[in-house]
This record gives structure tokens, sequence and C-alpha cells, in this order.
């Protein structure tokens, strides 16, 4: 989240690095858009490819200039495969070459005279003081830069004052500890170092499959994680979370058998920040806003310096359906200050009658909790709405692969029968019911009573003369023979 | 020559109205101006920092009149008082009602909010408030600080930093009669314990280690001095934190377990009492009286945390007597408020 307010902008300043920041996030507020993510990081890299071979003709080096700019650029693409790899690092260190090129350019033009060597030790520690403030480990890029840069030239420069120069800024950076209230290392390493590490393909998919939904293009989330012979456990979630919305989980559930519905997954201090945003999704469509708020501050607190602007999105439309509209406004007062999601808040406010609704499905039971059990959390939420099949869905299908038949039994009864849910007909609860009323012997009558789809009733039958058979593949008796599940 | 000199004056003179001050022709409005922090009617002290404050809606531009003068005109829906203006403004009237009109343009049309006053206190308030600075979330943080504000003027600065205690956690702070040089601040997670200030010197009391069993239930949560600055009294708790099903309702945190002590930082000793470590009793938040002879806290029948949606946990108000001279405690309980005479919690 960046906001466009002077207060915000000036608050950098308290920061090590703070311009590479500043300018990393300004810019990455703009990966809201399709391709700018890509189209930023591309030309941060070619900035810093360019700059590197200006620096290195300034140098006089004739040869291999382009190979190492070439290497830099992708050492640096290469840092940037890592999720946690922020833009900020790649601007420091275009800030750090850009000012030992600025530099480069002004000393030659020094005179050659006690005054001129002056000149240039100010000239080179005002720089060099300049790099490790603005542009943080950046002003390692610029030391290297001019300490080469001396060593070439030590016929016209004294390579001493040079070193010292620019070296002094950096020995004084300790003192600054307690300006910044950060150690040293951390000052020194802000605005943060790189990591060498390969694709990240799994995350590429996740993230594919969770932006796909958060800009609501769920036909691109379901065709997506079809398309997949192996989903992620994040594909895997969205897709259900689509499927589910569109009443059709119980339809769904066992197209892929190692499914994975995160009903179970706890929101905690270990809880790494995807499966917690994953929790925020899946209780702000289940109608929970409790912890879908939960979810959103925490994800807010792991988030670096807690600007997480999609959490505080979703902060205002949590207060939007519990109707605190004064905490609402102030989010969404803050998204007003931004570039990309200033219109979505207007748009937000003029959406009463969405979050009206919403607003009808959420937690009305008066209870406190000690944890975020989902299997509570779900039925409170069916008892407070009979109408929320998301949730009932959710509930039924969490007790299916968990294979709990006779708590999905007991679930349908109270949940389906009693409430008469509009879930009879489910071919899957169907199958599921089948499986318990075969294992507990039931009575004729009692098949009668629940099984209303007399075909399945029939594959039921032919299923059992051949168990196993992956003619039967789909449904919920040959998942259940065959598929050992984790977790849900 | 001559005409650029008129365009110029003109241009000036227009510069200048457009930007005056000035409310015209303002349509009085019935209901109360929308201020937020809702400052209406408040009694300040005479030296705090200006009340500035917003108008919860839409206008576009905002102007305040204190005793009938333009205090601000602004655009947008936010009032800022200018700090040095402020203060001379507090100064002069001292000891008086304000008047404070709130004039709001819509649609490019004044509207003026009924008056409402402020009155400025002969006393002052002390400058400095300290607070723990944490996200609005439990087990997890990412910017943690004891953080000191100065009261009139806004200024924060850092007393402590999580990222300078290894990422440990901070809670409770205390001042001994609101004196800065005897504090004490808790640090928690290995290696953490009560770090007390006596006077710039740093010392930090593992006070769950000091006690002859291991009977306490944690080490010491809420604490407060005794007026000599001799004794902490301090409470023990285990804090469950509980979430309400219905989101308007906020975090719930309640104890499982309390108990009260009293820490002798001269003696390094701890003292307790069976009556403030009752097994059945939830004790906690306990402070000395100001002139140090009794101890008050808030006690509970632990029974409560077994009633549903802990409706039965209800504390009441209670006093023990307390030697200073000894650091006896003393061997009576009396109860002040009782809360299951009052159908709730104190």
């Amino acid at each position: 989240m960046f906001l466009l307010t002077w207060t915000y902008c000036a608050d950098y300043l308290r920061r090590p690095a703070w311009l590479a920041s500043l300018a990393g996030d300004f810019l990455t507020q703009f990966y809201y858009y399709r391709y700018a993510g890509a189209a930023i990081r591309t030309v941060s890299l070619l900035v810093l490819g360019d700059l590197m071979r200006r620096s290195l003709q300034r140098i006089g080096l004739r040869h291999g200039v382009f190979a190492i700019a070439i290497v830099l650029m992708t050492l640096f693409a290469l840092f940037s495969l890592r999720h946690s790899y922020r833009l900020a690092s790649v601007i420091a260190a275009d800030g750090g070459c850009a000012l030992a090129w600025l530099a480069m350019l002004l000393l030659p033009r020094l005179p050659s005279t006690r005054a001129g060597r002056a000149l240039m030790g100010i000239l080179l520690l005002c720089a060099s003081a300049l790099a490790f403030w603005m542009f943080g480990n950046g002003g390692f890029l610029f030391l290297l830069l001019l300490i080469i840069y001396s060593v070439v030239y030590h016929r016209q420069q004294p390579v001493w004052l040079a070193v010292v120069a620019t070296v002094l800024p950096l020995s004084l950076l300790s003192l600054t500890k307690s300006c910044y209230m950060m150690n040293v290392g951390d000052i020194l390493a802000a605005p943060g170092l790189g990591k060498l590490s390969a694709p990240e393909w799994t995350l590429e998919k996740d993230w594919a499959a969770d932006d796909e939904y958060y800009f609501g293009n769920w036909r691109r989330v379901t065709d997506m994680v079809e398309r997949e012979k192996n989903p992620t456990e994040a594909q895997l979630f969205f897709y259900n979370l689509v499927k589910a919305q569109q009443g059709e989980l119980p339809d769904a559930l066992l197209r892929f058998p190692h499914n994975y519905l995160g009903t179970f997954e706890k929101i905690g201090a270990a809880t790494p920040l995807l499966i917690i945003n994953r929790m925020n999704d899946l209780y702000w469509a289940l109608g929970d806003m409790t912890f879908a708020e939960r979810a959103a501050m925490q994800a807010l607190a792991f988030s670096p310096d807690n600007r997480n602007v999609r959490m505080v999105r979703r902060l205002a439309e949590i207060n939007l359906v519990t109707g605190n509209r004064a905490a609402a406004d102030k989010f969404l007062g803050l998204l007003d200050h931004t570039l990309a999601y200033r219109r979505w808040a207007a748009q937000a406010r003029a959406n009463g009658d969405f979050y009206r609704e919403k607003a009808k499905m959420t937690n009305r039971c008066d209870t406190l909790r000690n944890s975020d059990n989902a299997y509570v959390i779900m039925t409170e939420l069916f008892r407070s709405n009979p109408r929320n099949l998301v949730a009932l869905d959710y509930l039924l299908c969490s007790d299916l692969l968990l294979k709990q038949i006779s708590t999905f039994k007991r679930d349908y009864d109270m949940f389906v029968v009693q409430a008469h849910a509009p879930r009879t007909t489910c071919r899957l609860y169907q199958q599921a019911l089948m499986i318990w009323l075969a294992g507990t012997n039931a009575q004729p009558d009692e098949w009668r009573r629940y099984i209303t789809l007399p075909d399945e009733l029939q594959r039921f039958q032919a299923y059992n003369q051949q168990r196993g058979s992956a003619a039967f593949a789909g449904t919920y008796w040959y998942w259940f023979d065959t598929h050992h599940n984790e977790k849900p | 020559m001559k005409a650029l000199k008129i365009f110029t004056f003109l241009s000036s003179l227009w510069l200048l109205f457009a930007c005056a001050d000035r409310v015209e022709n303002a349509t009085e409005l019935n209901r109360p101006a929308p201020v937020y922090p809702d400052y209406v009617g408040v009694t300040i002290p005479k030296n705090i920092a200006p009340l500035n404050f917003l108008l919860r809606d839409s206008a576009e531009e905002v102007s305040v009149t204190l005793n009938g003068k333009t205090a601000v005109t602004s655009e947008g829906n936010k009032v800022e008082f200018a700090l040095d203006d402020w203060h001379d403004f507090l100064r002069t009237h001292a000891g008086q009602q304000v008047r404070v009109k709130v004039y709001a343009k819509h649609r490019g049309e004044w509207f003026g909010y009924p008056t409402f006053h402020w009155t400025i206190a002969n006393d002052t308030i002390d400058p400095c408030l300290t607070y723990r600075l944490i996200e609005p979330d439990y087990e997890v943080w990412n910017h943690l600080q004891i953080q000191q504000r100065n009261l009139t003027n806004f200024e924060t600065s850092q007393l402590v930093d999580h990222q300078l205690e290894e990422n440990r956690c901070m809670n409770c702070h205390e001042f001994s009669n609101r004196d800065p040089q005897l504090s004490m601040v808790y640090v928690r997670g290995k290696g953490g314990g009560a770090i007390l200030n006596d006077h710039g010197r740093l010392s930090k009391l593992d006070i769950k280690a000091a006690t002859a069993t291991d009977s306490m239930v944690s080490s010491s949560v809420y604490y407060g001095f005794s007026p000599s600055g001799r004794y902490v009294v301090f409470s023990t708790n285990v804090i469950i934190p509980a979430f309400h099903a219905q989101a308007n309702k906020r975090l719930e945190v309640y104890d499982q377990k309390s108990d009260v002590y009293v820490a002798d930082l001269k003696t390094y000793e701890i003292y307790l009492s069976p009556l403030l470590a009752d097994t059945t009793t939830l004790e906690t938040f306990p402070t000395f009286s100001p002139d140090g002879r009794s101890i008050y806290y808030c006690a509970a029948n632990s029974s409560g945390l077994a009633s549903k949606n802990l409706h039965g946990l209800q504390y009441s108000l209670v006093r023990i007597g307390f030697d200073e001279k000894t650091g006896r405690i003393g061997s009576r309980v009396d109860t002040l408020v009782n809360a299951s005479h009052n159908d709730g919690s104190q």
C-alpha cells in the first residue's frame, strides 16, 4: 500500500535506504495492474545493467563491459525470483550505480591541484554518505565502483583519499542505530539483501490462482486448475472456493483425488502468511467476519511494514458488512489516498446492497470461542442463516474428506433434513449416505427416507458387485475405498 | 508596461480575495457537527496539543471559528490548528469557555453546525504519555515499541524497540507515582524479565524464579508501585484470548488463573498471602492506595469460568491491608463493590 500523502512519504525518512524504499514502494503499487509488475522489474534491471555498463566504461574498461552488466542483471533477476525480494532492493542497486556514475563524471573535471583534491574528498564523502543514506546496501556498489575507479586513476587522484572519503560514511553508520532503532547489520542490509534461489514454480501457480480469484476472474481460476494434472494446494483451495460460491462444491469435490478445502487450517503465530491470506478469503466467503478480520489483521502484521493493501481493502469490506461505518471509513479513507485503489474505495461506498446481502450470511450466535475451530464456525454460520449453503457444503464436504461418515450423517440430519436445505438430491451426499445406510444395516424404510435418486442406488448396487473398479471413479464409494487422504 | 502593472495588481487582488478565509451566507443546520474525535463540550488543560479533528461527512471545505474569530479554513474535511496560534489562544483563554462554530461547504454552499463549547481549564497536564505500540492482534507483531508522546505538541519518541531487544515482546510498563526515574517494563520471552529502571540503573528481576516454590502461574503481568517506590504489587495471570462469534464484539481476554504478589525491591523478596493466591478466586489488576496502606485489586470466583460465554465470571473490587514498614499483607479482604449485587462486573 502506498499513500500519496506528504506525511506518509515523509515517514520514509525515518528508515534506512529511504529513497530506494520510497521509490520501490511507489512503483510496487502498480503491480495491481496486469503485466505492470513484470514491466517495472524489467525496466529496473535494465537500468541497473545500463548504469553498470556506463560506470565500467568511465573506469576505462573496454572489453567485457556488456558481459559484466548482463551478469549483474542476471544476478538481480535471480534475486527477484524469490517472492520476498522487494523492488526497493533493485532500486537501491540502481541508485548506488547512478551515484557512482555521476561521481565519475564529475571527478575528472576537478583540477589536479591541492584544492581540487580537497574538493574530490568532499565530493566523495558526500556522495558516499548520500549513497548509504538514500540507497542503503546500494551504497556498497557505489563504494566498489569508486574504489576501482580511484585505483585505476591513481595517478590523477590519491587512492588513500578516495578510499577514506568513500568508506568514512560506512564506518559512521553505527551511529544511526538509535535513530533508526535497528541493529547495524539490519541498517547495512536495508532495504533487503538478495538470495539466490530457483524459480518458485509452485508459488507461481499458487499466486496465479490467488490473483485471478482476487480480481473476480472465477472462470479463469476453474479453467486454470482443471488444466492441471496435479494442482497445488492453493490452486485446489481457490478452485473449491469458487465452486462453493457457485453452489457446485459437492459436484467438484472428487474431481481431484487429493483435494484440499483449507477448513482445518489454524490461524496462529506459526501459520505462514500465504495460509493466513487464504483463511481470510475462506472466512469471508463463509460469512464469518470475526475470523476474516482476525486473518486480515494477522496478515497485515506479517506483511512488510504492515502495509498490505489487500487486507486493508478486506478490513474495509468487513466493517461495511458488520455495519461499523466509522471503521470502514477509516480503511476506505486510506485507500482514497492510493492511486490504484481509490476507484475501488468509491465503488465500495456505493455498493451498499452487496454488503447488506453479505451481512445476512454472518454469524449471529452469541458465543465465545477460544480458537478458530472451523467445524464450530460452519455450524454456527448455518444456524445463523439456513440459506448459507457455502457454509453447509464446506461443512459436509469436510466431513467427507475426513471419511467421517457418521459425523456426516449427523450433520446431514441436522442441517439438511431438519433445516430443509436444498441438498437432498446432491449425488455426492447421496453416495455418502448409502455408505452409512449400508454400514449400519439400515431398514428399507430408512433407505427410502434418505435416498432420493433411484439411479444412484442402482449404481451403488452395481459398485458393490465390483468394489474398487475404476469404472466408478468419480463416485464417493470409489474414492472412499481407494483413497488415503491426509487432511482436507 | 502600465497595463502589465494593472494586470499584476488585479491578479494579486483576486488572489487575495480568493484565498480569504470567509464563510458567507451559511445555512444553519440543526444537527450537531459530525466531529471526529468527538470533542464537543470537552474540558481541556491549557497546555494540550491542538484539538485537530475531521468532519465525518464529505465536506469540500471546512471553517472553524473560536469565539467568533476564524481559526482555521481548509480544503477537505480536516481541521488542523497551527500549533503556536493554538497555544497562544489557550494561554489567553485559560479558565474560560470558548465558543466553537464549525462550518462546512457542500456543493459550493456553506452550512453552519450548532455552536458547541470547549472549557479551557487553568490546569496543565503532564506532558508525557507512554504506551505500547503494537498491531491490533495478539501472538504476533511486526512493529512493537514502547513510545512516549508529548501531549502538548504530538511529538513521539521511542523508549524501547523490539528490534533492539532481539525481537522480544514487551508488555505493561509502570511508573512509580508518575516518576520516570523509577519505572518498570516487562520483557517477555527467553532471557526476559521485569526490567527495573531505578534512576537510570537498569536491573532485571526474574520474579518467577524468586518464589520459593513453582507456584506462580506466570511472571508478573499487571503491577503497581507502592508510594515509597520500595514495593511492587503485581498479578500473575494465565491469559486466554477468545473470540466472539459476532463480529461487532471485540476480542475477549480472560484469566484462567491469576494471583497477586508483592515484591520488595530492596530485599528482593516476594511476599505472598493465601488470601491473594486463593485457587478458587481470580485476583488481578492490583494497585496500592495513595497512602500505601492498602492494596486494591479485582477478584472473581473462578467457578465463573464454567459459565456459558463467561457471563458468570464477575469481578468485585476488593481491598486488603498492607504495612509498608514490614511488608506484611493484611489478614482480611474487604469487598468494596460486590459484582453480584450490581448484576455485572466492575
